[in-house]
């Protein structure tokens, strides 16, 4: 029997959401079992002294997460937008910030477990192309993998709130845009998020492309609405010193207006006439770290949920 | 070394290499011994070796010279407060390589295990002129910054800028401080030692939080969330004024280092009394 298992080699446990020895053991084995296999060669290469830490600071991957989950509820910000609408750069305003100690979070850095994550975004590290799903776990400090950057703030609370900020390619928005079944990735970041960010390139609004730009963040925009479920969205143009035509300023305006029910925030790098670069991401912070509305069937009978659903004779045909 | 006394004060002097930690003790046993401070020497430590060379550089008024790397000596020095209790200062890491490590290999070793667990208090002192300031991601362009920031900043992509290198130092020590324990151990204090202050250039008065807040923004205030009215910020000019390699300085030979140097308390008031900085409660 023992000779159908895969023999056990450095850094393979077989637990699914287990990295040793990337990170500590989950079971806190010292030393782990599956780490600590002899050298086939009997060359004694020592094992490093000490006792690794449980996070490895880069961003997190989807089995990475139980870690902060278990500190409490995390709150998740979606950014969404399609390729090169700014996502990054939002994301490192808001890293720099709180190194800064600028903008309505800067103060309440309370810690990462992400640090290395942080510090890749903020450096503009370029995406390498990766599949449509958040990998279970992180590994190379060198490269970008889709996944979630977390920050722990405090808020007039006993303990730190922990936020979540998902770092994607866009290119997972524009196929989801078209086709919900295509992105795993995006679903389970629709399905997760507290609130949504969601972004219009001035850039190619003002382009030669600027139809199928419009036409893009339209599409975009009505399928974030009808999976938000009343869920905050904070609708951003970016790059807002790119002057666009002023017919679809107003269409896209409208649109945010119509679907998201606010304003759309206009922030620019280069012209700070307009809101400041960290507002967007404060703004759905805040909405994120404000008490959840909890939903309640109004009509009991109908309800979706079997266990909400009020299921009398007088709800038979 | 000496061997900590039980019931004492346990206090730990922290920081990365070129921090102004071989200085500061340098400076801190010449107060201690003379015994002019809060802090008087309970026993001579049995071995200077460490600091020797600093002992004697600083006596001719010349620059303390960087303890080179691979030097892993811990210092121990036994001191008692005005009240009597026996108190211990440690540099558990003379080179500061140690913690560069720990955070590089992300592996904390079973000596700091140790050491954090029973700390009372940490001196981190961190040398603000050593680094670059911050990136302004609200005045300039994005594109120009990343740029500049690649200059300025370590080219090494796994190194992290001094504010988040702390910040990761004392998550990783305050997780090591929870391994050994089965009940939840109150927080040492915290004291963040901004060194070699006089080349800050601040005017009078300024106060040492205020600077931090500036400049340190993350880890000011992931320090103010985690240790709250546990954590203060101070300045330091162990030396007092820059002294050169090779040209001693006048007024050390004549007044002696035990003259020289001071701290900047938190409420912005210079005091020549070193020993102020380990807090007594």
């Amino acid at each position: 029997m023992t000779a159908l298992l895969p023999p056990v080699t450095a850094a393979n446990c077989q637990r699914e959401t287990c990295f040793a020895p990337d990170t500590a053991c989950v079971l806190g084995l010292q030393p782990c079992p599956n780490v600590a296999v002899a050298d086939p060669d009997g060359s004694d290469t020592e094992p490093p002294e000490g006792r690794p830490l449980p996070w490895s600071g880069l961003a997190l991957g989807r089995a990475d997460l139980s870690a902060v989950a278990a500190l409490g509820r995390p709150h998740l910000v979606a950014v969404v937008g399609v390729a090169n609408a700014g996502k990054t750069t939002l994301l490192a305003a808001h890293w720099l910030a709180a190194r800064r100690g600028a903008g309505r979070f800067g103060r309440s850095f309370a810690g990462s477990y992400t640090l290395i994550g942080w510090h890749q975004i903020a450096r503009h590290l370029q995406w390498v192309p990766y599949g449509r799903g958040f990998p279970p776990h992180t590994t190379a400090p060198d490269n970008r993998t889709p996944a979630l950057l977390h920050m722990a703030v405090s808020v007039e609370r006993d303990v730190p709130a922990h936020v979540l900020h998902t770092d994607v390619p866009g290119e997972w928005y524009s196929e989801w845009a078209y086709d919900a079944a295509q992105a795993p990735g995006t679903a389970w970041i629709v399905e997760a998020a507290d609130v949504f960010v969601i972004l219009a390139d001035s850039g190619a609004l003002a382009g030669p492309e600027r139809g199928i730009a419009r036409g893009d963040y339209e599409t975009l925009a009505h399928r974030l609405e009808s999976v938000a479920g009343g869920r905050p969205v904070v609708p951003v143009l970016t790059k807002a010193d790119v002057p666009i035509p002023a017919q679809i300023e107003a269409h896209i305006d409208d649109l945010n207006a119509r679907l998201f029910s606010t304003n759309t925030v206009r922030v620019s790098v280069h012209d700070h006439s307009g809101d400041p670069v960290t507002a967007p991401i404060d703004l759905a912070t805040a909405a994120a770290l404000a008490p959840r509305r909890v939903h309640v069937a109004d009509d009991l009978a109908r309800s979706n949920n079997p266990f909400l659903a009020f299921r009398s004779a007088a709800g038979k045909p | 070394m000496t061997v900590p006394s039980g019931g004492g004060r346990q206090v730990l002097v922290l920081g990365g290499a070129a921090a102004g930690k071989t200085t500061f003790l340098v400076q801190l046993h010449g107060r201690v011994s003379a015994g002019g401070g809060a802090l008087r020497a309970r026993s001579a430590p049995t071995s200077l070796t460490a600091i020797e060379e600093g002992f004697r550089r600083l006596q001719q008024g010349l620059a303390v010279a960087h303890t080179p790397h691979g030097t892993d000596t811990s210092l121990s020095l036994a001191a008692v407060g005005l009240d009597g209790r026996p108190i211990d200062v440690t540099v558990p890491d003379y080179a500061g390589e140690d913690l560069r490590r720990l955070v590089d290999d992300r592996r904390i070793q079973d000596r700091w295990r140790s050491q954090v667990a029973s700390g009372d208090q940490w001196l981190f002192m961190i040398r603000l002129a050593g680094h670059p300031d911050l990136p302004d991601v609200l005045h300039r362009p994005i594109g120009e910054l990343a740029r500049a920031s690649l200059d300025v900043e370590d080219s090494d992509p796994h190194a992290l800028p001094v504010d988040m290198w702390a910040v990761e130092l004392l998550q990783a020590l305050l997780y090591a401080r929870l391994l050994d324990t089965e009940q939840p151990r109150t927080l040492p204090r915290l004291t963040l030692v901004l060194s070699c202050w006089d080349e800050l250039g601040t005017s009078h008065r300024t106060l040492p939080a205020d600077i931090a807040g500036k400049r340190l923004a993350l880890l000011d205030s992931y320090c103010r969330a985690t240790w709250r009215d546990l954590y203060g910020v101070v300045g330091l000019s162990a030396q007092g004024q820059p002294l050169d390699e090779t040209e001693p300085a006048a007024d050390y030979l004549d007044a002696g280092p035990q003259q020289m140097g001071w701290i900047v308390t938190a409420a912005g008031e210079q005091n020549s009394d070193l020993t102020l900085l380990i807090d007594p409660r």
